[in-house]
């Protein structure tokens, strides 16, 4: 080197808090769009608690909108981002895989940020409406979405056709279950094909499933074969299931990232 | 100049890629003198970008080894790149919806080193627009962008890979003379990677030429200038020229007297070669990059 | 002073600027004193690498023909003169460039010689 100094790469503060500007800054679009739906709803719940019939709005926790809501949000961050080939992200100074996982962590402040508003604003709508009982989704509820949104991350950082996947996945899923049932019904209990409504089933309502995970160990009562299970101890239930699913999630986006580190 | 060993901004050891059966860069050494102005030159193909890339560690070669300003490029990828100032052949912007002020903030958090005062006046002669979103501009106003963004942080490398493509010949002119500014201000190897030759002309003072993915000729400009010529050389008729005189781009004159074409070697050598062969030199003229590339592009039976 | 490379010149870069700086001492457009354009200026005006215009420069000034005032610049030296010696080289070099062309075309040398003192002798050349 001419003058025998090698330029700095970046401190990794300041690359978190630009990414967090960054994906911000990205998500502008969407935030508005998700303003303009929660302003109308509230206007139609507002009309419900005028008239005094607000009680369907409080009757359930609104969980599974929660999962889908953090699985989902990866799309939005990393819409249109290239991380496959030559892109201008793996043009910057900074590791790659610590950068891909830097942008995720910049994406989960925002969702922690949106849920906080969420539940902030069906609180505030649960003692607007003098519902007994209300229920709405409890806080503790963040940590089963991180784990719903690192598995997001995961699809959208490590395949290069997220969207595919997931529509291709669906539908052979739904073509099982229906060739299933169609099958199920001629043989006789022995020979049945695994139905893919029960995988779907014990994914989401199974001792371990997405319901224990984001219930907080209050369970959607005879539905639930968690409720069996567990009866006697909902907070281990939960416990275990968060463990569980924030474990297979790391490893998942670790592996994700792990597809673009720098090859030595 | 001096006695002093060069060190190299750039060397790479047996640089090996392919694409499926394209080959890209078949066992390449390139070295690129520190504080030179290298242009590299080859056909439509993917072996100059395919040897920036390797250098940025976006792809790993298939075979050897690269190191920049002594650092190996797949074990130090973020270090390497904190030295870099990178303009990539694709004019296609990465964030339309930002604006240019935006994307020149966001790009400048990540290099320590970036000079806020010097990006402004980049900004300046280069004549961006920083409200403009990046999805309106045009191809030349991003390449433009991408000149402010490779050299406001002052790298000690700068990678332009077709640096001029897009731009209107005033655009190009301005852009070579900024260039040579910004040479002057900050210690800067450059490497460039192009196929407008003539433009690059002055800058340059050494020369890569990669053909088919092998490296085929690596000098000085001074010493291109010198060993590769044009020679006009009166023949006997039925003269064919021996093979050890390698001739490109031979021409005969109608009546088969006259023959001329561009050999490499030192002009009192090939004259003596010619001399030899029965041939007598009438002529020999230096000639632009241009055309020594043409002559060492198209050259039958190299090693 | 005007300073034009020519691609076609099998010269370095760092000799043509030379050689553009004498000759204009020479003719007369750079006086005892005259300021030269900084590197930096050059190099853009030329789009030639600063580290060549340096070259020129050094030389130059090791040749006594410039010399730098610190921190003003590069100047023209007071006792460069327009003298016989950088006369005879600019015509050396002129001659050259004929004979090359003429023996280009099969011409001798006896030949230009005579033309070029039939054609100074005319008045409308």
């Amino acid at each position: 080197m001419n003058d025998g100094t090698l330029h700095a790469t970046p401190r990794w503060r300041e690359v978190a808090l630009e990414q967090i500007r960054f994906v911000g800054l990205r998500l502008r679009r969407e935030a508005l769009v998700a303003a303009a739906v929660v302003g109308i709803v509230t206007l139609i719940i507002a009309v419900d608690i005028a008239r005094g019939s607000a009680e369907t709005w409080f009757d359930s926790d609104e969980w599974i909108g929660i999962a889908f809501f953090s699985f989902l949000f990866p799309f939005a961050v990393w819409r249109r981002e290239k991380r496959f080939g030559p892109a201008f992200l793996w043009t910057l100074p900074v590791d790659r895989r610590h950068l891909a996982l830097t942008r995720v962590l910049a994406g989960w402040v925002w969702l922690m940020t949106a849920l906080a508003f969420f539940m902030a604003w069906q609180h505030v709508l649960a003692i607007l409406s003098r519902v007994a009982g209300a229920e709405i989704v409890p806080p503790i509820a963040i940590i089963g979405a991180t784990a719903m949104y690192l598995l997001g991350s995961a699809l959208v950082l490590g395949l290069r056709h997220p969207l595919r996947w997931l529509l291709g996945t669906a539908g052979v899923f739904f073509l099982l279950g229906t060739l299933n049932e169609a099958l199920g019904r001629t043989t006789s209990g022995q020979s049945r094909m695994f139905s893919s409504s029960e995988v779907l089933r014990w994914l989401v309502y199974g001792p371990y499933g997405i319901d224990t995970l984001l219930s907080s160990g209050r369970f959607h009562t005879a539905m639930s074969d968690a409720t069996t299970v567990w009866r006697a101890h909902p907070q281990l239930a939960w416990a275990t299931t968060v463990i569980l699913w924030l474990l297979i999630s790391f490893a998942a986006l670790w592996a994700a990232a792990s597809r673009h580190r720098e090859q030595r | 100049m001096s006695g002093v060993p060069e060190t190299f901004a750039v060397a790479t050891h047996g640089l090996s890629m392919r694409y499926g059966r394209e080959t890209a860069l078949a066992d390449v050494d390139l070295r690129v003198p520190e504080g030179s102005v290298y242009v590299l030159i080859g056909a439509n193909g993917a072996g100059k970008s395919t040897a920036m890339k390797v250098l940025l560690n976006l792809e790993r070669p298939d075979a050897g080894r690269a190191e920049v300003f002594g650092l190996d490029t797949g074990a130090h990828g973020p270090e390497v790149r904190a030295q870099v100032g990178y303009i990539p052949e694709s004019h296609e912007p990465d964030y339309p919806w930002m604006t240019c002020g935006r994307l020149l903030r966001h790009v400048a958090a990540h290099y320590p080193a970036w000079d806020h005062a010097y990006a402004a006046q980049l900004v300046d002669v280069f004549g961006v627009r920083l409200d403009r979103k990046i999805g309106t501009l045009s191809k030349g106003e991003t390449r433009r962008l991408q000149f402010v963004l490779a050299l406001a942080h002052r790298p000690p490398l700068l990678l332009l890979d077709e640096p001029t493509d897009g731009l209107d010949p005033l655009m190009r002119n301005r852009t070579l003379a900024q260039l040579a500014e910004h040479l002057a201000d900050s210690p800067t190897t450059v490497m460039i990677a192009t196929h407008h030759v003539a433009e690059v002309e002055s800058l340059a003072d050494h020369v890569g030429v990669l053909r088919e993915g092998r490296l085929v000729a690596e000098m000085t400009r001074d010493d291109l200038r010198r060993t590769v010529l044009r020679y006009r050389v009166e023949v006997p008729e039925g003269w064919q020229p021996p093979p050890e005189l390698r001739i490109a781009g031979l021409r005969r004159s109608p009546g088969g007297r006259e023959v001329q074409g561009t050999l490499v070697g030192e002009e009192s050598d090939v004259t003596a070669r010619f001399t030899a062969a029965g041939a007598a030199v009438r002529d020999v003229t230096p000639l632009t990059l241009e055309e020594a590339a043409l002559a060492l592009l198209a050259e039958e039976g190299t090693p | 002073m005007l300073v034009n490379l020519d691609p076609k010149d099998g010269r370095p870069l760092y000799l043509q600027i030379m050689d553009e700086v004498r000759r204009a001492v020479v003719l007369g457009t750079l006086r005892a004193e005259d300021p030269l354009p900084s590197v930096r200026e050059l190099a853009a005006e030329l789009a030639v690498n600063p580290r060549t215009v340096s070259q020129a420069y050094q030389e130059l000034e090791r040749e006594s023909v410039i010399y730098v005032r610190r921190g003003q610049g590069t100047f023209v030296s007071p006792t460069v003169r327009r003298g016989a010696v950088e006369r005879r080289s600019l015509a050396a070099a002129v001659a050259k460039r004929a004979l090359l062309d003429a023996r280009r075309n099969g011409l001798s040398a006896e030949e230009l010689v005579m033309t070029i003192q039939k054609l100074a002798a005319r008045e409308d050349v």
